[in-house]
Formats: C-alpha cells, structure tokens, sequence
C-alpha cells in the first residue's frame, strides 16, 4: 500500500533578531520513518543564539492523522555539526511542559548512527485538545557550547519507539492464529544517552481484538559486572528498580501488563546496548463496519444519517461531498465524534435543484482513515415534505391538507409553504408540481470495497502498540560498545 | 318503581361502558386507522386502442388522499397520462391531482390525489386515477402498486383490508 506523506518545511521567524543564526539549505533529513518524501530545514544554532521557534501548520490539517517532527542530522557538508539540542515544548505557551532540563535530544554525527527524536503532533481537529498531548510548536536551541546543526522536519505520523539501527516492529504468530508484534530496539554506542523512559500505550486497539495486554523481554549486552536497571515507571528515583544481568540472553521483563486502560512506564538506566521487546497479543481487525449510509434531501439542506455495526478505537468520522461524483471535499470542520452507531449530520451548504453526493471517511485514534466506498446522493428540495426519497402523492396530501392555510390557523404547516410567502396556495402546489415524480436521493454505489479496508488494515497494524520514549537525560557517556546484531523473539 | 331504577341502572351501566369504549377508542394515539373492509385493486379497459388501468378503492372510510406508484413494462406500456378519478370529488369539494413519471426510473409512475384544507374524508367505493397507456406490443406484462398511502382527514394512514397490486396487462 502506497502511503501518503506530508512533509512541512519549519517556518523560521524572528530571524532578524537572531543573526547568528544561518539557515541553510541542507534539507537533507533522512526519512525516519520510510516518508520517502520527507523534507526538512536545515537549522544551525551556536552558543548564546536565541531559541528558534518552530512551528508546526498547514499540511498537518490537510494530512488527516499525526505527523511527527523528526530531528536527524543533516549530512550536507553546510550542516557539518551534529550535537545536542535542546527542544522545549511550547504548546500550552510555556517552557516547561516537561521538564527542559531534561529535553536534551542528541543526534549522532554519522549517517547510520542517527537518533531521530519523535516529538508526536497530533491533530487537534482529529484527537482534540484534551485526548492527547498536542505539541504544536517547539522551540529549538544550543546547548550553549558549541554550534549544531540539524535538519527538522516533518514525516507522517508512525508511532514507534526510538529506531536505531536495525529496529522495526516485528510479528510472531500466536497460538489463537492471531498476531503477537514486538518492537526491538537497540541502544547501541556511542552514546551519551544511559536514562531511557518509555511509555506503551495501547493506541489502536481497534485494528486488534485482543486482550489489551502486552508482553515485555529485554536482553541486555552490556560488559559482565555492570547491570542495566529498569524501572516500572518513568521517575527512577521513584520508580522500584530491578536490576537486569548482562547475560546476552533474553528475559521476561513481565508477563502481561494492561494497557487498556492507561499506559505504563519503563526505564532503563545504566548502561546502553539492551534489547527490549514489547509484543501484543491480538487479531488484526477493521475498526469500523458501516452497515447504511444515507442521505435524505430537504428545503436547502440534505441530512446524512449512518449507522456502524463495529467501531472500536474511532476517533470519529467526516464527510466528504461532491457535486460531479469526483471531486470530494471535506464538509465537516471537525471531526465527527463517536457516539456508537447511529450518526446523523445535517449540511446546511447546499442549494437547491443541485445534486450532492457524499462519502464517509472513519479515523482510527491512530490516525488511519478509511473511506467508505457507498456514496449517498441527494437534491435538496423544498417539495420533499415527508423526507422520503421521492417527491410523490404523499407530499401532495401534506401540502393539500395545508391548503389556504397562514400561520396561525389550526391546518398551518410551515414546511408547505414552499415559496415561503406565509400562505399555503396554488403557487407552492405549482412548485411542488415542478418537483413532482422526481428522485432526491439514494446510493450510488453500495459495494463494499474490501480492498480498501484489506490495505488499512495493513496499516492499523503497524500502529497497534506504540512505545515511545518520553524523556532522554545527557548525564553520561558510557564506553563504546559493539552493536549486536538483531534478535528475533520466539515464542 | 325499585324494578324500574334497578331498570335504569343496568341500562345507565350498559350505556356507559359502551361510552368508556367509544371514548378510549377516539382518544387513541395510534396514527394509523383501520379501514379492515375497504380493497384496493386494479382495474383495465380498452380506450382507443389504449390501455386505461384503473386504481379503485372499495368500502373505505373517510378517504382524505391517496398516494400511489405504478410500476410497468416499459418494453410493453409506454405511459400517457393519467387522470383523477371520481371518488374525492364528492360534494364538488377542491381536490389536487397530480401525476408523473418517477425521474431516473424506468417504468413508474407516481399519482397524488387528494382533498384540500380542512375537510372530512369520503366514504364508499370509487376510482382514483385512470392511467392511460399505450400499448407498445402485446406481451403479456404486468401492472403493479409497488406503493399505495391512503390518509384519512386526521392526517392518519388507513390500513386497508387487501391490497391486490398487479393486474395482467397481456393477452
């Protein structure tokens, strides 16, 4: 399945103020996550230079799910200078949403050894404020000791934990024919990074029908005689600490841990060069089943109403309308919320006598989207009175009953008095007859389009469990270690 | 005279059961009334060549406006027009009538009949549209109500006894 990426280049302002501060052309970063278009701004920032504001619009909106700014070194001979960063969280207008002292994010000076730090932005319309940490804009500066460089940019949204060499999410099968995944992640050397938090959190669980437990090994290579420390929690001072043996062999960091209900933490500390395998126990599935999709026209207005027989992780939904059955815009401003099966949404924007036809588009609380493939049509009418698809008899008897009728008067429909005069008379029995016999709505096409949801659901499955690293602490480098080669988790 | 009162009693009681009845009947707040006695069917006959088909109602009570669509052979009928029938008219009250082909459908017509503003509904047995057709070849086909509201003047849906909705148009 192709997948779409949006890229967006970080607008750079206060840029007279700051003139230490070149911007190059670099625009090199790599794609952290498979963007293959991935772009990026190469920024270079010194001792002393201000923060730079970052801030992330535009195509976020437009690209219907989460994207994530990625910082990765450049490797453009403009942007030499690799180092550490430090990126300050601003989207509820403070410095301080975390703790900045420990938001240093290094970035590693070769083209292989790339550490691309995920700041996760998500759509507001799509998750809104509250259901998510929306990080809209960050700040960008120094460590105050020497001048970097970095490209920044954006990719789409693939919620993974930190990828170093080699990481990817893997699968295994389970005993129900379903699928365990796990994510393999190798902190490898160099590396100044030795405190490490993760958060797991069950993001999509409804590409899976499972039980909402994960399953968690590590394997740990570090030097006999130095342990790695992992903690329960993302606070090690708090955290109860569990010493793991750097056997080279893989072990059980716990059985099963819920995440249905809220995500837990991990840290380890110590020493790097470990492996840790999160796997999670589900079937694949598709999130939303739609079982009808229709839309009924009325005076300058068309209702659509659907129903869903499955939803499990939907963020929501919008509708999409077109005049020519091709090109489809978004009608709604934001996201439809899940209420549970039965759905109704009035567009007011139509005229009447024009034909409209709508498509319906689910979103997981991953950021998938999935387009229906039943298109209801309507043509908004003021002869319609029943709301049935047709303008026929039944509509005569209403606008009959009405008849010589004024507001007030005990026989006074409003809806009859088609021309709006105030007076139900042979002028709207003329405009109904103008109508009369006419379709206003119905589908256009009720098939299923399997290969559609076959394709999302591909794509669910990449975004199932998401490990993501909430905090790095520069404290100390430890040795220089080998990177072992991947290991594949059996079960 | 004690004969007599206990007499009236009775009767008093009898009466006013049968009052309790008509009472709970009337206040009902079912929007559909049953007319179980009144028939729809189709009818045909021969008007110059063409094929009149008659939608007719019998035993009805209290009919304010009938809604019907006809569906036909298109390979067979070609549709003309159509005309009310005489059954709303009674007492010269107004009536609307209209008629038309069902846009974007092959093969059906949509009829509206109906009394206007507020008036009682009409009783007994009578025609409400004359669809005239012309015959495009002589196969046997069928005409169909594929649906039929009758209201009443309460604005309620009658529940007729039967409904016969085809009627064989062929040799």
């Amino acid at each position: 399945m192709k997948r779409l990426y949006y890229l967006i280049i970080i607008a750079l302002t206060f840029l007279i103020a700051m003139p230490k501060i070149a911007i190059a052309s670099c625009g090199d970063g790599i794609p952290v996550d498979n963007c293959n278009n991935w772009t990026s701004t190469c920024y270079n920032v010194g001792p002393g230079d201000p923060i730079i504001p970052v801030s992330i619009s535009g195509p976020i909106n437009t690209l219907g799910k989460g994207v994530c700014l990625s910082i990765v070194p450049s490797q453009q001979n403009n942007c030499p200078n690799i180092g550490s960063f430090v990126l300050i969280d601003m989207s509820n207008g403070t410095y301080d949403i975390d703790n900045p002292a420990t938001n240093y994010y290094t970035v590693f000076g070769s083209l292989t050894q790339y550490f691309p730090n995920f700041i996760k932005v998500y759509n507001p319309a799509l998750y809104g404020a509250s259901s998510q940490t929306t990080r809209g804009s960050i700040y960008i500066t120094s460590d105050n000791s020497t001048t970097y460089s970095a490209a920044v940019g954006l990719s789409c949204y693939e919620p993974v934990a930190p990828t170093n060499t080699g990481t990817s999410w893997s699968y295994w099968n389970n005993s129900s024919g379903g699928y365990n995944r796990y994510i393999d992640f190798n902190y490898g050397s160099p590396s100044s990074i030795d405190k490490t938090s993760f958060m797991i959190e069950n993001c999509s669980t409804g590409s899976y029908v499972g039980d909402g437990y994960v399953y968690g090994v590590w394997q740990s290579f570090q030097s006999s005689g130095v342990g790695i420390y992992m903690y329960e929690t993302n606070d090690y001072i708090q955290g109860a600490q569990t010493t793991l043996p750097a056997d080279c062999t893989w072990h059980t960091l716990f059985t099963q841990k819920n995440i249905n209900s809220a995500p837990i933490f991990f840290m380890a500390a110590g020493y790097n060069n470990f492996h840790m395998g999160f796997g999670y126990n589900g079937i694949p599935m598709i999130p939303v089943i739609l079982s009808s999709f229709s839309a009924t026209s009325g005076n300058n207005h068309i209702t659509i109403q659907w129903q869903t027989s499955q939803e499990n992780s939907n963020a929501g939904f919008n509708i999409y309308r077109s005049t020519d059955n091709v090109h489809y815009a978004k009608v709604n401003t934001t996201i439809i919320a899940p209420n549970q099966h039965n759905y109704t949404y009035t567009d007011t924007n139509v005229v009447n006598g024009t034909k409209y036809y709508y498509k319906l588009e689910d979103v997981s609380l991953s950021g998938a989207a999935t387009m229906h493939n039943t298109i209801a049509w309507a043509i908004p009418s003021p002869a319609n009175l029943d709301g049935s698809g047709v303008v026929d008899g039944n509509d005569l008897i209403i606008l009959s009953q009405a008849m010589g009728s004024k507001p007030g008067m005990s026989n006074w429909n409003p809806k009859a008095d088609l021309n709006g005069d105030g007076v139900v008379d042979e002028k709207d029995l003329q405009i109904l007859q103008q109508y009369f016999g006419d379709q206003l709505s119905g589908v256009a096409d009720s098939n299923a389009n399997t290969s559609l949801q076959s394709a999302q659901y591909e794509n669910n499955m990449l975004n199932s469990v998401s490990l993501l690293p909430i905090a790095n602490t520069n404290i100390s480098a430890p040795p220089t270690v080998a990177i072992p080669q991947q290991h594949q988790i059996n079960h | 005279m004690g004969k007599l009162n206990t007499k009236w009693v009775a009767t008093i009681m009898v009466a006013g059961f049968w009052v309790f009845l008509a009472t709970a009947c009337g206040t009902s707040t079912n929007k559909s009334a049953s007319n179980t006695n009144s028939t729809v069917l189709l009818s045909t006959q021969q008007n110059n060549g063409n094929l009149v088909v008659s939608v007719n109602v019998k035993n009805i009570s209290d009919l304010y406006g009938a809604a019907v669509t006809l569906s036909y052979d298109p390979t067979v009928l070609k549709y003309q027009n159509a005309e009310a029938g005489g059954l709303l008219n009674a007492n010269n009250a107004q009536t609307n009538f209209l008629a038309a082909e069902e846009a974007g459908a092959n093969g059906v017509v949509v009829l509206g009949y109906s009394r206007q503003g507020i008036e009682n509904g009409v009783s007994g047995s009578g025609t409400i549209a004359n669809v005239n057709f012309s015959v495009l070849n002589k196969a046997g086909s069928l005409v169909t109500i594929t649906s039929i509201v009758l209201k009443d003047s309460k604005g309620n849906i009658i529940n007729t006894g039967s409904v016969n909705p085809s009627i064989n148009v062929g040799n």
